[in-house]
């Protein structure tokens, strides 16, 4: 369900001129440190390429 | 079941937007806007999409109310507006007309809000005066 | 285009079928929805088109909610365009209108209308009067989806910048039934902002319509400030028929949205 829902947020996010990527899915259990760990540097870096969001500005 | 749509007028302001009142079993329960209205062409703003809900309000004042020692108390029409002129005398002989000031509201008729500063200006004699919709 | 109609639906009251028709009535110089209980009175009875085509068209299929609502052992006739039928079968998915209880007379769109309204089927499966006419596709979603990300954004931040938070277009939404309603959680909507927090306010409406708004572009032509919504909300249809081929309205009535059920995931 919150696959679906991820998807289509990502479309609707992407015709309303937010970047798709500042929105990501990802399941990590309590077990999985170091994949949480890398999710997260991946996200984040990811981010700041991106730089400030032109809403953060606008608002 | 008694369901019917009235065609009438925003109340809210002096903009006359045209609207349809949903009335079910004599309860006025949604509004939705008149698309053909001249004014606001299908368009209504938050208060006017809002407006059937201050109809059936407990809130409303519906009967004479006097403040007295700190408490509201119902009294008869002639007891309410007996005290109102004798207090408005009182208080244009003490300080002076313009010490009084008259609201009006939109949720009467043109031809009551005429009479509101018709007897603000020839009865009392002070031109304050105004109007709970003045945009 | 109003006789053969007004003949269907007083057969429809006089035989007992049903118990009142929703239609427009010409009254008061304005065309406006009323419940028709007496085949005597259907006179009065249109089926829109004041001065120019489609500039009446009214939620009849919300105020039929509020009859069936209040009086769900009696049967009721609507007038039905293409979208309202669309609507009807979205709100018998969503178990909100029975169809034993419900009888639509249909009427098929004129072509200024279709395509006004950029209306994929501009006709209900059945219809009384009316020609068909050929649907077309979202050319204004085709515009916004030209220009790139930036500029979409711009685009939008101006546009709901423009809202004045009337919530008209949920309050004449066919497909807003919810007794309670996202926009007024204070955890999403700060009540007292003006405009409402941009995008979040219109997104959220935006989501909620994902397989479920029918297109009928009521909430475009309610808002006071010209906000395209209709475009927003085409889009969102788009975007749930790409990816899960489901479009609300045009699936048989019954068969439950896509993010209403666990079903398959979206290939990408």
């Amino acid at each position: 369900m919150t696959t679906k829902r991820v998807a289509v947020m990502k479309e609707l996010l992407s015709f309303t001129g937010i970047e798709p990527d500042r929105l990501r899915l990802e399941w990590v259990s309590a077990a999985e440190g170091p994949k949480f760990a890398q999710a997260i540097s991946e996200f984040t870096s990811r981010i700041k390429t991106l730089g400030p969001s032109r809403l953060k500005v606008a608002a | 079941m008694d369901y019917r749509t009235v065609l009438t007028t925003c109340a809210y302001c002096g903009c006359g937007c045209s609207l349809y009142l949903e009335v079910l079993d004599g309860r006025v329960i949604h509004t939705f806007p008149c698309k053909t209205g001249p004014v606001n062409e299908g368009k209504l703003c938050v208060k006017g999409w809002n407006i059937h809900e201050f109809i059936h309000s407990p809130k409303r004042l519906t009967r004479p109310l006097l403040r007295q020692n700190g408490t509201l108390v119902e009294v008869s029409w002639d007891e309410a507006l007996d005290f109102t002129a004798r207090r408005l005398r009182e208080i244009k002989e003490a300080h002076g007309s313009d010490s009084l000031a008259f609201l009006s509201s939109a949720k009467i008729t043109n031809e009551e809000n005429y009479l509101i500063q018709k007897f603000a200006r020839a009865a009392v004699g002070t031109n304050n005066v105004d109007h709970c919709a003045r945009l | 285009m109003s006789e053969k109609v007004r003949a269907k639906v007083k057969d429809l009251l006089d035989s007992g079928r049903i118990k009142g028709f929703l239609g427009l009535r010409q009254a008061d110089g304005h065309l406006g929805p009323h419940l028709f209980t007496d085949g005597r009175e259907l006179d009065a009875l249109a089926v829109g088109d004041l001065k120019r085509p489609g500039d009446t068209r009214y939620p009849l299929n919300k105020q039929l909610l509020t009859l069936m609502r209040c009086d769900p052992d009696d049967s009721f006739g609507v007038l039905v365009r293409g979208c309202d039928e669309r609507g009807l079968k979205t709100l018998i998915t969503w178990n909100q209108v029975d169809p034993a209880k419900v009888v639509a007379v249909g009427i098929a769109c004129p072509p200024e209308l279709a395509a006004a309204c950029e209306c994929l089927k501009p006709y209900p499966d059945e219809f009384v009067d009316g020609g068909k006419v050929e649907g077309s596709t979202f050319a204004s979603v085709a515009t916004v989806d030209a220009l790139d990300l930036h500029s979409r954004l711009t685009h939008w931040l101006h546009e709901f910048s423009k809202c004045v938070k009337c919530y008209g277009c949920r309050d004449i939404c066919p497909m807003c039934f919810c007794k309670e309603c996202s926009l007024e959680q204070e955890d999403l909507i700060h009540t007292g902002d003006l405009p409402p927090e941009n995008p979040i306010f219109h997104l959220t409406r935006a989501v909620h319509m994902a397989g479920r708004c029918i297109d009928c572009g009521l909430c475009n032509e309610a808002c006071p400030a010209d906000i395209p919504l209709r475009t927003l909300y085409k889009k969102v249809a788009e975007i749930i028929a790409q990816e899960f081929d489901y479009r609300p309205g045009y699936v048989e009535p019954g068969e439950k949205p896509p993010l209403n059920i666990l079903g398959e995931a979206p290939e990408h």
